[in-house]
């Protein structure tokens, strides 16, 4: 609950070096990166938006923030906490494609029932668009968030049951080659 | 202009140090976002609007980013006239975004001008900000200036392309990044959109503070530390209270002993290696973990070895900067604290001794290397003692970077250190060997080298000038200057003084036309004219190109010699490192004894010894006695140097030791020597006297007219009375002296203000000079390169000790008003003059070729006036319209009345400069008139804030006296109503664009040392005022006429000024 963590236990060193790609320096440089930027030692729904609104000023990026807060926030407790934000970072810079996929499927997966609906798909998307505002030239065929949720799930919904189980997220993405060049963009860069 | 205050509503703020702070920042409203998006990307959008709403949008990084991309779209041309807005927004305007930082270093690549003017743009603020090393811009400062020396000079550097930059422990960058992951089923092609704004947040770097590792490493190595820093705290304290004086403490600096800054150019590139980010605090850190620092420092260094390149010296600064020792005093503790380790933990084979000797050499070396980009972190404040430094300095040899900040493993330095005489043993690479990319890096990197290499030679000509006898300094110059002849033609232009480039090419300097090189004046700095031959779009970094394997070869196997080096010159420079091994072996020896009085905390070394010298008083001697000592060692270049020098030296007349004469006077009153020095002893000390009793008196009767104006009106007939009294009185005192006698009195001070005129070349011949194009055909002539078909030729004065930004602020704006003028098409004319900066106190000039100061016309032409029984012994002066009529003819004739509209064009243009700028110190000597009868207003010293003394002499808006209407044809005259109708027509333009040339001043103001920006954040308040905005638009016609030009028509204010100048400083009125 937002327990001042000015400093890394040795518990939660080792077992973050465990659960997470980052050695034990690592770890604590970005412990140390982290309360410099917040030093409360967590990060609240707030400033999580705020961030995304900083790196997308022309669009409108809070519903998006807000559904992806609470991807980050394993717990639900309101904030993230610093092993919160290491293990998602982990993940997504340094896990394998599958890790990544099945991260990222929480995040369209807003009722945790382990479907994504057309209508889950749409907020998500709808929110990404959002975020870009015209920062982005899209192609006629993806002009609109629904054109878009249509080809997702004319892409991965391949017993077009009208959801999207996460085997299915993971072999339609995987087919995409947008979709995988596009995660593996940051690799390297954490 | 709201720069500095960002306007809440519309944006996200973002404190400094955390995102905690941001919960109280309103809401973001999308519509004024989007708005702004339209207008960033509309039609309208200028450079200059970008530039601002990167100030106002500081705080948003989003849009930053943005607006930072977009500079990108608009014209090299038009970004580069803007550098010093942009250096300055990103040293003044604190912001967690680091757009505008990466824009500038990636602009290096773009254009070899850019990474220059920028370089010497930072070399310059540094300086100012280095009062406050912990403030956001010095920081700021060093980081980017580090960073593109690296990328500059150092051909080893990564390349960019190839490089993979881990982002460092930033929060939000690292989130944005996961989640685009994340998201990219549902838009792939955000990612990439994102990408390079996660990287640039990414690289942001902040300063860690690790207490427990400082402290235990203070602990570990107490003793040590407190030798060391006793005695960097001494140096400190010394160097602070008066470093001027204690030249030998200020020598301390570059003592081994005293930290140098080695440190940070290298972390970029180890931090590559090392894979995490390291800051300045986090050295002490690491130097906890010794295994790690010896891989990667084997790593670096064997790079570095084999990557030696010479870096350009900075040899002086003028500026006092006594701040060094303050910024790295701990980094330099830890450093040696760390050499001291390693010789506890035994590592050593060798005996502590010469360990140390070992790293104090490369210590000397490194910063030898790098001081081009510290220059005055270094050489701090050492004007003179530098100089002569450069003269028996035992930095001779072509410093090789040897150290990293991690220390190298002891074996190499060993191994090193034999071969110290001679270049590494690096083998000849097969040019073919060296990949494209690597290969233009090195063109491009000898192209900065050169550069740099001779801005600081011609700079440290004017201050070795300065320690020779006055006569001889002409021809100590030519013989510079033929010394750096030596290396030209070589691959070096002069970013900005010359005509654009083509696309990829560069002019290329090919030699300095000696024989025409004049000294300016004779003061303490020695400015000198040069006239510099080269070859438009002559070379470019090309490098499959004959020319351009030749300089590829070249620098592969001579990288270290310096080129332009007035120390050290050598016609066999290549491959011939015969003459070094000499001198290295006596440098090692200076170098040990060095070494050691520093580690006693005694501030006694070699390098003092010989920089002491020149203060003995033996100022002609010692340039011959410091050569002397190496002169094996020498090649005939030095040995020409002294034997011209000495020469020069001999044929000085004695000249009375009168220290109250401070100066002697050169060039034209080296003819009449006799008969001055004759007047001088008699008379000097009795005429200054009455002279300044006259200024006083001058000055006392400015200040009660100035009163008298701010006392209420109803008082005036009382006030006109008393006004006519002093006016009287102080007429009555100008006529007690005959100009003859003025000329006698003030000769000497006149002289000073000749400099300007001596920019045409003036004076010694007619008394317009020699007409540029003429002269140009003559060198043309007689040069060797004068057949080539693009050969052209430049002239430029080089300035040292002068700060010349202020002057360059004033060119710069000026450039931006003909501007707005050139849009709306208008007839008014301004000349386009430029300054190069190349530090904080030195600079190229661009000459005014073809015009003469309105002093020197009046001075000559009366002379020849009264020669021709013209004019009266007592009868006054001549007139810019008796000039007229001499250089233009019959004052009916077309030539004659094109002058005229040419002189009412310019006139319009400089009023209406003077006015809005508020330059001041507007006598003869500062105004020019060139050959077709423009006038050019020059010399911009006081402006916006400052005035000349504290006295308000030039109370007018500007300078418009009855004879500037004379010549315009009298107030019915058809070219005085030319000049009154573009006057209107020109304040009404900049009106229109009042904000932009506000703002100019506004993002300069801040936090700038300029005398012009003295009333602070008032500067642009009082500017704006200057425009009169609240007057309407259809009332402006007659506020011009009434206001400006009707209160300063024959102001008397302005005649005072002229009076008192031509009493104190004999300037024509």
């Amino acid at each position: 609950m937002g327990a001042k963590a000015s400093r890394l236990s040795k518990d939660d060193l080792t077992s973050l070096k465990q659960s997470t790609y980052f050695d034990r320096r690592e770890i604590q440089q970005w412990h140390k990166g982290f309360l410099r930027d917040c030093p409360n030692g967590y990060l609240t729904r707030d400033d999580f938006v705020k961030i995304y609104k900083q790196f997308f000023p022309f669009g409108q990026p809070e519903d998006f923030a807000n559904h992806l807060f609470t991807v980050f926030d394993k717990d639900n407790n309101g904030f993230i906490e610093f092993k919160e934000f290491i293990s998602v970072l982990s993940t997504t810079s340094r896990g394998t494609l599958e890790e990544k996929l099945v991260w990222a499927f929480q995040l369209y997966d807003l009722n945790h029932d382990g479907y994504i609906t057309y209508d889950e798909m749409l907020t998500i998307v709808s929110s990404v668009y959002r975020m870009m505002g015209s920062m982005v030239q899209l192609g006629k065929d993806e002009a609109t968030p629904e054109l878009r949720v249509k080809n997702i799930f004319k892409l991965m919904d391949k017993d077009e049951d009208g959801y999207i189980t996460l085997a299915e997220f993971r072999e339609g993405s995987k087919v995409d080659p947008s979709i995988i060049s596009a995660i593996s963009l940051y690799d390297g860069l954490v | 202009m709201g720069v500095q205050t960002p306007t809440p509503a519309t944006e996200v703020q973002m404190s400094n140090d955390s995102l905690q702070g941001i919960n109280s920042s309103n809401e973001i409203n999308m519509t004024e976002n989007e708005k702004l998006l339209n207008f960033i990307n509309s039609r309208d959008f200028t450079l200059y609007d970008c530039i601002e709403l990167i100030c106002k949008y500081s705080n948003n990084v989003g849009i930053h980013y943005y607006l930072c991309q977009k500079l990108l779209s608009f014209p090299h041309s038009e970004l580069q006239f803007y550098i010093p807005q942009l250096v300055q927004v990103l040293l003044t305007i604190e912001t967690e975004s680091m757009a505008l930082e990466d824009l500038i270093l990636g602009l290096k690549n773009e254009n070899p001008h850019f990474a220059l003017l920028t370089f010497w743009q930072l070399q310059a603020l540094l300086a100012d900000l280095s009062l406050d090393p912990e403030s956001y811009g010095f920081q700021v400062a060093r980081r980017v200036l580090n960073e593109l020396q690296s990328s500059l000079f150092n051909v080893n550097s990564m390349d960019e392309g190839k490089k993979v930059t881990k982002i460092h422990e930033n929060v939000a960058p690292a989130l944005v990044l996961a989640s685009m992951m994340m998201s990219c089923m549902a838009l792939p092609e955000m990612a990439q959109i994102t990408k390079p704004m996660v990287e640039s947040q990414g690289r942001r770097q902040k300063a860690y503070v690790f207490k427990l590792a400082k402290s235990a490493m203070r602990d570990f190595t107490k003793n040590i530390t407190l030798k060391n820093t006793k005695f960097n705290k001494q140096s400190f304290y010394r160097s602070s209270s008066n470093s001027s004086k204690n030249k030998k403490d200020i020598n301390a600096v570059s003592l081994p002993d005293t930290p140098v800054d080695i440190v940070d150019p290298t972390t970029t590139k180890e931090d590559t290696d090392f894979r995490k980010p390291r800051t300045k605090d986090e050295e002490k850190e690491r130097s906890l973990n010794f295994d790690i620092i010896d891989d990667i420092g084997e790593q670096m260094f064997s790079q570095k070895i084999s990557g030696s390149i010479k870096l350009p010296k900075r040899k002086t600064k003028f500026i006092d900067n006594s701040y060094v020792h303050k910024v790295y005093d701990n980094k330099g503790v830890a450093k040696n604290e760390k050499h001291e380790l390693e010789m506890e933990e035994g590592l050593t084979i060798i005996t502590a001794d010469s360990q140390k000797k070992k790293t104090g050499l490369e210590s000397l070396r490194a910063n030898d290397q790098y001081t081009s980009s510290m220059p005055n972190l270094h050489k701090v404040g050492q004007p003179r003692s530098s100089v002569s430094t450069t003269y028996g300095s035992p930095e001779r040899n072509p410093p090789k970077f040897i150290r990293s900040n991690s220390q190298p493993p002891i074996e190499k330095t060993l191994a090193r250190r034999g071969t110290l005489s001679r270049k590494p043993s690096q083998p000849e690479i097969d040019i073919n060997k060296i990949p494209i990319s690597k290969r233009i890096k090195i063109l491009k990197a000898n192209y900065f080298r050169c550069a740099t290499q001779f801005a600081i030679a011609l700079e440290s000509i004017s201050q070795r000038l300065a320690q020779v006898p006055t006569d001889a300094r002409l021809g100590a110059l030519r013989g510079e200057l033929s010394l750096i002849n030596r290396d030209l033609p070589a691959e070096v232009d002069i970013p900005t003084l010359l005509p654009p480039n083509k696309k990829g090419k560069l002019h290329k300097l090919v030699t300095i036309t000696a024989s025409e090189a004049q000294v300016l004046n004779s003061a303490e700095k020695v400015p000198y004219l040069l006239l510099i031959e080269y070859l438009r779009d002559e070379f470019d970094s090309d490098p499959t190109t004959d020319e351009n394997i030749i300089v590829i070869n070249k620098s592969n196997c001579s990288k270290s010699t310096p080129l332009f080096d007035l120390n050290y010159l050598s016609k066999k420079r290549d491959g011939e490192t015969g003459t070094f091994s000499l001198t290295s072996s006596s440098e090692i020896l200076a170098d040990d004894n060095m070494l050691y009085d520093g580690l006693n905390g005694t501030t006694i070394s070699p390098l003092e010894h010989t920089s002491s010298l020149p203060e003995v008083g033996h100022r002609e001697m010692d340039l011959g006695d410091l050569s002397m000592v190496r002169v094996k060692n020498q090649t005939d270049a030095e040995a020409y140097r002294s034997s011209i020098v000495l020469q020069a030296a001999s044929k000085v007349p004695v000249i009375p030791d009168d220290p109250s004469q401070d100066r002697s006077p050169d060039l034209t009153f080296a003819q009449n020597m006799d008969e001055l020095i004759d007047k001088r002893s008699a008379n000097s000390k009795e005429l200054h006297r009455e002279n300044d009793d006259l200024a006083d008196q001058m000055r006392i009767s400015a200040l009660m007219l100035a009163q008298l104006d701010n006392s209420p009106q109803q008082l005036s007939d009382s006030t006109n009375q008393i006004r006519a009294q002093i006016i009287a009185s102080m007429k009555e005192v100008q006529d007690k002296f005959g100009y003859k006698d003025l000329e006698a009195m003030h000769g000497e001070a006149g002289e000073r203000k000749l400099e300007n005129d001596l920019k045409t070349g003036g004076i010694d011949t007619s008394y317009l000079g020699e007409d540029w194009n003429t002269r140009k055909e003559r060198i043309r002539k007689t040069s060797e390169y004068g057949h080539l078909e693009n050969w052209d030729l430049c002239s430029v004065i080089a300035k040292s000790g002068d700060d010349l930004r202020q002057e360059a602020f004033a060119c710069q704006i000026i450039q931006a008003m003909a501007q707005i003028w050139n849009r709306e098409k208008s007839d008014i004319w301004v000349k386009k003059m430029r300054i190069l900066i190349t530090s904080a106190t030195t600079g190229l000039v661009e000459t005014i070729t073809n015009a003469v100061s309105v002093h020197s016309i009046k001075k000559s032409l009366t002379k020849k006036m009264i020669e021709d029984g013209e004019l009266d012994e007592r009868g006054g002066i001549a007139s810019i319209r008796d000039h007229f009529v001499r250089a233009f003819g019959d004052p009916n004739g077309f030539r004659f009345r094109r002058a005229q509209d040419n002189f009412a064009c310019s006139l319009a243009a400089y009023s209406l400069i003077c006015y809005i700028l508020r330059v001041k110190d507007r006598h003869n000597g500062n105004i020019m008139i060139d050959n077709e009868g423009h006038v050019i207003h020059i010399d911009f010293g006081f402006m916006l804030s400052n005035s000349p003394g504290s006295v308000g002499f030039e109370a007018a808006p500007f300078k418009f006296t009855y004879e500037y209407v004379d010549l315009l044809g009298g107030l019915e005259g058809e070219a005085y109503k030319k000049y009154v109708k573009l006057m209107q027509e020109g304040f009404k333009a900049l009106r229109k664009q009042a904000s932009q040339i506000v703002s100019m001043c506004e993002i300069m103001q801040k936090d700038n040392m300029q005398p012009c920006f003295e009333a602070g954040d008032q500067t642009s308040v009082q500017l704006k005022q200057r425009f009169h905005l609240d007057v309407p638009d259809d009332e402006v016609d007659s506020f011009v006429e009434t206001f400006l030009i009707g209160k300063s028509l024959g102001s008397v204010y302005t005649r005072l000024y002229d009076q008192f100048q031509l009493i104190t400083q004999g300037i024509y009125s």
